[in-house]
């Protein structure tokens, strides 16, 4: 998914790419509904039997998923699982990548892989943004361009005293069930912010 | 349900593997305690909570424990000293109750719950120096009237801090269980 421009005609799409990539963008954005029966096709179509418990394979492969989630190796559905997060939940654009961007196409170009898109008829929801500005992960360092969370947004430590306020607890091993639900939950969130996916 | 709060003392860092390492631990510990004194074992009660309380620990960075660390170790002293308090083990259990008031210098429930415990302990001692040592028994007895007071006090504040909600649920059973 690379490409470096090297000129403004060169970061055009044409209207059938552009038609392509704005409905796939709204589709990830807010998602439409899907036909029960389609969506049962669908399933029959992709898997024998969808209520079985994984196979062994699955659990291997959701395994390297998750690893490549981490940054340990790689994975064919990375690239997709870092596009559908991006487009739900963008993260900012760093001002010096916006800035060089936006100055100097050409420059840019020659140093990234920064890309442009200019949308005619949005909906709604992207119909605010003027541009949207892509940055395409590097297939052989996909991680290395995930949007880094900011860790003041992650679930911090800290006293747990407000978990019993509106409903106390008797016993030492009851406030310790609610400590540790409350803060694995906690934890679960964090590691999703962190693989950005969430 | 939970509410935020930003004191300095909560400054913390993301929850992370190891300290719900620590909690997952801790649970545990409890659980084990709660079946072995439903069987009447309370020295096995006694050491799943010893395990737990002299076992590894989860330094932050700074080299510092997390609050929920502190406080579920001052929590769980505070259950170990009244199991040893049980076994007439007394200075075992007192040396308990200062090792978690260590850990809960702020006066929040944990430290109430703490000083309330060694109320407890002390009355235990008077009980149980009655006839041998009727002066110890008094001396005793005079310490665990100043700190009931002085929990009762530290839970005062907690009450009066919290939100109305919290004010009239009062803070985790204060007094219903001295574990």
């Amino acid at each position: 998914m690379t490409h470096t421009p090297d000129s403004d005609a060169d970061l055009a799409l044409d209207a059938s790419e552009e038609q392509r990539l704005s409905e796939a963008l709204q589709s990830a954005w807010s998602p439409r509904s899907i036909d029960p029966a389609r969506h049962e096709r669908l399933l029959n179509a992709a898997l024998e039997d969808p209520f079985a418990p994984a196979s062994p394979e699955e659990l291997l492969e959701s395994e390297r998923f998750r690893q490549a989630l981490e940054g340990q190796g790689e994975h064919a559905d990375l690239a997709l699982a870092r596009a559908l997060a991006s487009a739900h939940a963008p993260a900012p654009v760093p001002e010096a990548a916006w800035l060089r961007a936006s100055r100097s196409p050409d420059a840019t170009a020659k140093r990234s892989n920064v890309r442009f898109v200019q949308f005619g008829a949005l909906g709604a929801a992207l119909s605010a943004a003027a541009a949207v500005l892509l940055l395409l992960s590097h297939q052989s360092a996909p991680l290395a361009s995930a949007p880094a969370p900011d860790l003041a947004t992650l679930a911090q430590s800290r006293s747990t005293v407000a978990l019993f306020q509106e409903a106390p607890v008797a016993s030492a091993s009851s406030r310790i069930d609610r400590i540790a639900s409350a803060r694995s939950r906690e934890l679960r969130d964090n590691q999703y912010a962190l693989w950005g996916v969430r | 349900m939970e509410s935020e709060r930003c004191a300095p003392a909560d400054a913390g860092t993301p929850v992370d593997a190891v300290l719900l390492a620590f909690l997952s631990r801790a649970r545990a510990a409890h659980h084990l305690a709660d079946e072995r004194e439903s069987v009447r074992d309370t020295a096995g009660a006694i050491a799943s909570l010893s395990e737990l309380v002299s076992g590894p620990l989860p330094h932050t960075s700074h080299g510092e424990l997390a609050p929920e660390v502190r406080e579920v170790l001052a929590d769980s002293l505070a259950r170990l000293a009244d199991l040893q308090s049980q076994q007439a083990a007394f200075e075992p259990a007192l040396a308990s109750i200062q090792r978690g008031l260590g850990y809960a210098t702020d006066p929040n429930y944990f430290r109430g719950h703490l000083l309330e415990t060694e109320g407890l302990v002390e009355e235990r001692r008077a009980h149980a120096l009655e006839t041998k040592d009727p002066t110890g028994a008094q001396a005793a007895k005079q310490r665990a009237i100043a700190l009931l007071e002085e929990a009762m006090t530290v839970q005062a504040g907690v009450i009066k801090g919290a939100t109305p909600l919290a004010a009239s649920a009062a803070i985790p059973a204060a007094s219903a269980a001295p574990h």
